[in-house]
């Protein structure tokens, strides 16, 4: 059967249903501006672009559908007031994650442990259509990889230590590994010493 | 900052959110495939943005902290330090200058 040409349109021959909803529109840079909003309204003081969105910057696609945001906070309370502050605002809340826009978004706060504060203090600025923000360095979200340690986060290890400055994650995971438990993960992932 | 800052047990923390995860994933698996195919191209799009991001430090100007000082605020928190070495290593034209100032005194 020969579809009609509005039922069939470009590449995939994807119906038009689809296609309507496939239209390539990203919410990144609204929700990159909100994130800078709780900055400048002193609702976080700092954050960064952790998880698979990170793992994206640094060059592995990576299918995630929420953003993990690294942020610092000066205690427990203040993660429970940013929740309020949502709440209040009306953004839709499911588990741990917040709404804003069309991303579910999962506030990591600093005080987890210092390799988290430390990932938000060394992480670098970018520019995302214009809108600035932070991610964290390769070295440091390997670490973090190395925390989590899923099987997922084992392949991007591998990937993303090709481009990674080993002498840093070796000083990172000196300093910040207490029980050499990361370093040995490191280990084990890469095949050597 | 001070060690008691930091959560001294973790692991609830983190089994809420494996919690939130799974059920999040479970979600996701049973949605109709017009929403899955819509929430592919947006994280095509979100991908290539973030390729395409800019790294503000390559310019100069206001907001740029070369990675050395980055460095710095690490060893201050966590090594003892030799100030000089640090110095040397977040600003690597100081010892040029010096030599510089000590040729130009001969």
């Amino acid at each position: 059967m020969v579809p009609e040409n509005n039922e069939q349109i470009g590449f995939g021959g994807l119906p038009a249903d689809i296609l309507h909803l496939s239209q390539r529109v990203s919410d990144l840079p609204t929700v990159l501006d909100e994130l800078n909003s709780l900055v400048t309204s002193g609702i976080i003081k700092d954050y960064a672009i952790g998880g698979g969105y990170a793992v994206m910057y640094h060059g592995i696609p990576y299918s995630t559908f929420d953003l993990d945001v690294l942020v610092v906070l000066g205690s427990e309370e203040d993660f429970q007031r940013l929740y309020t502050y949502y709440r209040n605002k009306g953004n839709k809340i499911e588990n741990v994650y917040i709404y804003i826009s069309t991303m579910p978004v999962q506030f990591l706060p600093n005080y987890i442990s210092p390799l988290f504060n430390n990932a938000i203090k060394a992480a670098q600025r970018i520019e995302v259509n214009g809108v600035p923000s932070k991610v964290v360095k390769v070295e440091y979200l390997i670490a973090l990889l190395l925390t989590a340690f899923r099987p997922k986060d084992k392949i991007h290890i591998i990937e993303l230590s090709k481009n990674a400055d080993m002498p840093m994650l070796n000083k990172i995971l000196r300093m910040l590994d207490d029980g050499q438990l990361l370093s040995e993960r490191l280990k084990e992932v890469l095949g050597h010493s | 900052m001070m060690d008691n800052y930091y959560l001294k047990d973790s692991k609830k923390f983190w089994d809420t959110r494996k919690k939130a995860r799974h059920s999040k994933d479970k979600k996701l698996i049973s949605l109709p495939f017009t929403e899955k195919a819509a929430m592919s191209e947006r994280i095509q799009a979100d991908y290539e943005l973030l390729r395409n991001a800019k790294d503000p430090s390559n310019q100069f100007g206001l907001g740029v902290i070369p990675d050395a000082i980055n460095e710095l605020s690490i060893e201050l928190l966590f090594t003892p330090l030799d100030f000089e070495e640090v110095l040397n290593n977040a600003f690597p034209f100081t010892q040029e200058l010096q030599d510089n100032l000590e040729s130009s005194k001969t």
